[in-house]
């Protein structure tokens, strides 16, 4: 019989206390991972959307809720600015590119993004089916939205799934992107002009505003450099809309990056946010629900490792004959010693087992409860395999001291007991 | 031959010498009865004679080899090579099956030998009980069989008749004399039964 199926059987003679201790490390084990999965997949995340937007430009307020709004779709806007404002920062020297975002309104949830087709090629999101709008109220849907080619809906004022809709007038869907993996496959586009009509705002002929002189220089070297979608062949003249949400910039140079907002926010009626800034004070933030999660599963382990121990070395009074035996029967100490480690690392085994079944189970469980992460698939990585050690340390340090005290005894005083 | 040899060997516990001999030697195959009241110290004499205790004053030696020339490990494994013991409160490991108890005793068990004691034994049926479920009758040839399967030079058995009426005390002598004999083995019992006297050639008296 070898000495591991010899510590298991050791381990099965004490069922609830070996179920326990498995238990209680898979508990441990399944919370740590949830912890390590959910902070990769919403760092992954916010990495993935927030790519290459350098700066947002919007209303005056919060900066944090002004990026949450504009550039993850997580928070309501600060506000709307003036169109004429916001072209201004467009054409700067310093700004490389500037898409346009007028938010208000949503379908079932999925908000309706006004916007260029920038927008979509920023995310390198293309239609999947049919093509970008062209006209008003046509839309073009993400892929994750359910919408089909075709289909025709109204939109619903607000941003959450409970305002009321605007039913006299119907978007169509004209295209449906293929998937990208980020935010934009739960967005729904069309027009900036599309969402403002809705909301009563005054589109203006776009030639009324080329009496300004620099909007007009500057407007067609935009055209000139990347901006071709901009402006499709309409038969009626195109309108500049008069008002949007925000701007999401990219610079031509990092200290763009920080001399652009601090000028914006200087000298303008407008708020510019560093997304990267802002997602770092927010992590500190998020970071404390992770670090608290991160105690409970520490402190799980804990547990199981003292309940290792407890099982162990509760366990010695009654087997000290059984022990003493097999020191007759020629075990030495270190085989013994051996021994009761191995219980305690086949506890723990046990326990990591379960706990990533566990957790890999919850994840996949949990992981559509919460939209803001998305379906993201499990993404083993180095953190795992600490996890790992960690918890089989745990383990062997609590039958350390038991397994200790078994191979000192003297069995010779042990075998004329009972 | 002689196998196992002590000399001048003086061991006391809780403060009073309870053992004292002088010279005995136990030859290869031979048969010992060590006879005595109770707590005259024969199990202590055993846990001697295994190498589970090491003697306060003296010598014990197996084939030559003096037992205090040799490290704890070392004596650890001449036990296992060269003993069977069956201990007075028997000490099977309970949750564990009679088979797994007896092949506990040797490195590379061998099955058929196994089954070949167990069968012996009279204890065929019950391989793969737990020893837990086992009367004392079973558990006893259980206990034998364990002693027996690492096939030792010295098979020592201590009181394994005191609870047992004549038939059966004479029974398990008998057991213990054939398969040792059958095995080639030498055995030395400990006992306060007098009962099991005639059976023994030699017969050492100890005194209370
Ligand atoms: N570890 C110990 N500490 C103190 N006294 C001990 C110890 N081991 C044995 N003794 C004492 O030594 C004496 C001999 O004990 P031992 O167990 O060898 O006797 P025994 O002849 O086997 O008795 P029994 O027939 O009852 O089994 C007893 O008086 C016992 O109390
Ligand atoms: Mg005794």
């Amino acid at each position: 019989m070898s000495d591991l199926s010899l510590a298991l059987h050791a381990l099965l003679s004490r069922k609830i206390v070996s179920l326990l201790s498995v238990l209680l490390t898979a508990f441990g084990v399944m919370m740590a991972l949830v912890v390590l999965q959910f902070a990769a997949a919403a760092q992954q995340r916010i990495d993935r959307d927030g790519k290459g937007v350098d700066i947002v430009i919007g209303a005056k307020g919060s900066p944090l809720q002004l990026v949450l709004s504009a550039l993850y779709h997580a928070d309501i806007p600060t506000g709307n600015i003036p169109y004429t404002e916001a072209e201004k920062w467009m054409h700067h020297p310093q700004v490389k590119q500037a898409i346009p975002l007028a938010l208000g309104d949503n379908w079932k949830g999925f908000r309706i993004v006004g916007t260029t087709a920038d927008y979509a090629a920023h995310y390198g999101a293309k239609p999947a089916q049919g093509q970008l709008w062209e006209a008003e109220f046509e839309a073009v849907a993400g892929a994750g939205t359910g919408l089909a080619l075709g289909q025709t809906f109204s939109g619903a004022h607000g941003l959450g799934a409970d305002g009321h809709s605007h039913d006299h007038q119907l978007y169509k869907v004209v295209g449906v992107l293929g998937p990208t993996g980020s935010v934009i496959d739960r967005l729904i586009l069309t027009s900036v002009n599309s969402v403002l009509a809705l909301h009563g705002q005054e589109t203006t002929p776009a030639h009324e505003e080329h009496g300004d002189h620099d909007d007009h220089h500057h407007h067609h070297h935009d055209d000139d450099d990347h901006d071709h979608e901009h402006h499709h062949d309409h038969s009626e003249p195109a309108k500049q809309p008069a008002e949007i949400t925000a701007l999401l910039v990219k610079t031509r140079s990092p200290l763009a990056n920080i001399n652009l907002p601090r000028s914006i926010n200087r000298d303008s009626m407008l708020q510019a946010a560093n997304p990267a800034l802002e997602m770092t004070r927010l992590s500190a933030v998020f970071g404390l629900g992770t670090r608290s999660m991160g105690y409970i599963s520490a402190f799980l382990i804990g547990m199981a490792a003292l309940s290792i121990f407890a099982g162990i070395a509760g366990s010695l009074d009654s087997r000290s004959g059984d022990l003493a035996v097999l020191r007759a029967l020629g075990y030495g100490r270190h085989r013994l010693f051996g021994l009761l480690l191995m219980e305690g690392l086949a506890l723990t085994a046990g326990g990591l087992a379960l706990g990533f079944v566990m957790g890999v189970a919850g994840f996949v469980l949990l992981a559509p409860a919460i939209p803001a992460l998305g379906a993201q698939a499990l993404q083993p990585d180095i953190h795992w395999l600490w996890l790992a050690l960690t918890v089989l340390v745990a383990g062997l340090a609590a039958s350390l001291l038991p397994a200790l005290r078994a191979a000192r005894a003297d069995p010779a005083q042990l075998l004329s007991q009972r | 031959m002689t196998a196992l040899e002590l000399t001048d060997i003086r061991h006391s516990a809780g403060g009073r010498e309870i053992l004292r001999i002088p010279a005995l030697s136990v030859a290869a195959g031979g048969r010992l009865l060590l006879l005595g009241p109770s707590g005259c110290g024969k199990t202590t004499l055993l846990n001697l004679m295994a190498g589970l205790l090491r003697a306060e004053q003296g010598h014990v030696s197996l084939n030559g080899q003096a037992y205090d020339t040799l490290s704890g490990r070392a004596l650890d494994a001449l036990r296992r090579k060269y003993f069977g013991i069956v201990f007075q409160k028997l000490h099977l490991i309970g949750h564990l099956s009679v088979e797994q108890n007896i092949c506990l005793a040797a490195d590379h068990p061998d099955k058929t030998y196994m089954h070949s004691l167990t069968d012996r034994l009279g204890i065929a049926d019950k391989r793969r009980s737990a020893a837990r479920n086992l009367s004392h009758g079973e558990a006893q040839r259980a206990a034998i069989a364990r002693a027996l399967m690492n096939r030792p030079a010295i098979v020592l058995a201590d009181e394994p008749t005191s609870a047992l009426d004549d038939a059966q005390a004479d029974n398990v002598s008998r057991l213990l004399l054939d398969e040792t004999q059958t095995a080639g083995a030498a055995l030395i019992v400990a006992t306060h039964d007098a009962r099991i006297k005639p059976l023994f050639d030699t017969v050492l008296e100890l005194a209370p």
